[in-house]
């Protein structure tokens, strides 16, 4: 199954990421290329188990002392 | 592509309906029940009326700027970078906020009707479907609101009346036997998942909305129906189920639509309330999405906001995987820290835009 979520991206990606170079819209191209490699790499080490830092736990150390306030 | 879209005040109007009755028609009910205990109406009630001062507050921020949006506000206030910072903050909250709710409907879906389903591709199907409405842009969705209102308040009404005949009004006594304390804590905690994050809709609407005749009305009346229907469902769940047995469900107003029986004619009606639920809960997420979406493009400069809906997409799928490890971790993280963090948003941001305003008409009239 998570071959064809792979498989669907990709192909999706590339279909738009030549678009995009068509239309030599180089930024647009560079920031897609950049934040779908993220989203990727992210994906992929969330699939093989590594542990990824939750950003609500950050959020959450900096709204503690708000919140002993209120208690 | 910018500023070439545009939609009309009413489809402005059901955006906002359907935001605010989003997530918290099937989650403030359990949240509330525990909070407030037997006045959890009561807290709702309160919730409107300081909702209704917060949403004037908004309308008279969009009044002062007509034509810029949040990141526009952000660059002419704060300054180029502390204001990047600031909108930077914004797409944080913005993405938080979608991947959340993202992750709820995902375990609705799993743990009350696709009990064999992973969860990943159910936050996989629908967002997809977000992505591709917000490919289209924002005039697709309001026309879509349009289309799609009517099923909503249709379906929502028939569990409502349908649920009356069985209510027990023995069950919210003593009246007011609960603190004022509480009574304000669960308002809060009610305005914190469906009024604060309207700030969102400040990407919508001073700039993409042309006609504003009587804004403050509509906007008033539109948002007090939607509170309406959050009293409605918080009500009926504790009059009908009991305040115990609401905060023991995750989802109460689902239990109810499952108990509901009218003379063994009509009964095991939950589906209709899932799929109210799947279609405002479209819009919520379709509004977070785009909000993230066009202030970061914004951000960057990029051509149109269209090449990073997809990348950004997959982002928010990666992060409602991660966000939140088990149900216990969300109702925790939501009633402990999600409630500054989205009124920090909600009234301490707009509060600060409205300080820089009125220094800065100090300094021009000097």
């Amino acid at each position: 199954m998570w071959v064809i979520l792979y498989g669907v991206i990709l192909s999706i990606s590339w279909i738009q990421i030549r678009a995009l170079w068509k239309q030599s819209l180089k930024r647009d191209s560079f920031f897609y290329i950049f934040t779908m490699g993220l989203s990727l790499t992210i994906l992929i080490l969330s699939q093989l188990g590594l542990p990824i830092p939750n950003p609500l736990d950050g959020i959450s150390i900096v709204y503690d002392p708000v919140h002993s306030l209120f208690q | 592509m910018h500023g070439k879209e545009e939609i009309n005040l009413r489809q402005f109007l059901l955006f906002l309906f359907l935001f605010v009755i989003g997530t918290s028609i099937l989650l403030s009910p359990s949240s509330l029940a525990n909070i407030a205990k037997e006045s959890a109406w009561l807290s709702v009630v309160v919730g409107m009326m300081i909702g209704v001062a917060i949403i004037l507050f908004y309308l008279l921020i969009s009044i002062w700027y007509p034509d810029h949006n949040i990141v526009d506000l952000n660059r002419l206030l704060f300054g180029k970078w502390v204001g990047t910072i600031f909108t930077l903050f914004f797409i944080v909250f913005a993405l938080v906020s979608a991947a959340t709710v993202l992750w709820t409907i995902g375990h609705f879906m799993v743990t009350q009707m696709l009990h064999e389903t992973p969860q990943p591709f159910i936050h996989i199907l629908f967002m997809f479907v977000v992505i591709y409405g917000v490919y289209l842009g924002i005039e697709t969705i309001a026309r879509t609101s349009e289309l799609l209102f009517p099923y909503v308040v249709l379906l929502l009404t028939i569990v409502f009346v349908f649920s009356i005949p069985s209510m027990n009004l023995n069950k919210i006594k003593p009246f007011f036997d609960i603190g004022a304390q509480d009574i304000v804590k669960g308002a809060w905690f009610d305005l914190s998942i469906s009024t604060f994050p309207l700030m969102v809709l400040f990407m919508v609407y001073p700039k993409l909305v042309q006609e504003k005749k009587s804004v403050g009305k509509k906007v008033t009346i539109a948002y007090i129906l939607a509170m309406l229907t959050i009293l409605a469902a918080t009500f009926i769940t504790t009059t009908v189920l009991g305040v115990e047995y609401t905060h023991h469900h995750i989802y109460p107003t689902y239990v109810l639509a499952k108990t509901l029986n009218i003379e063994g004619l009509i009964q095991r009606i939950e589906v209709i309330i899932a799929v109210s639920w799947i279609l405002t809960i479209f819009f919520k997420l379709s509004l977070y999405f785009y909000a993230a979406v066009t202030a970061l493009s914004q951000v960057l400069k990029v051509n149109s906001y269209r090449s990073l809906t997809f990348p950004l997409g997959i982002f928010v799928i990666v992060l409602s995987l991660i966000v939140y490890p088990s149900s216990i971790y969300a109702s925790e993280w939501n009633q402990t820290t999600w409630i500054y963090y989205s009124a920090t948003f909600g009234v301490l941001y707009p509060l600060l835009i409205a300080i820089a305003t009125l220094i800065r008409k100090l300094f021009k009239r000097s």
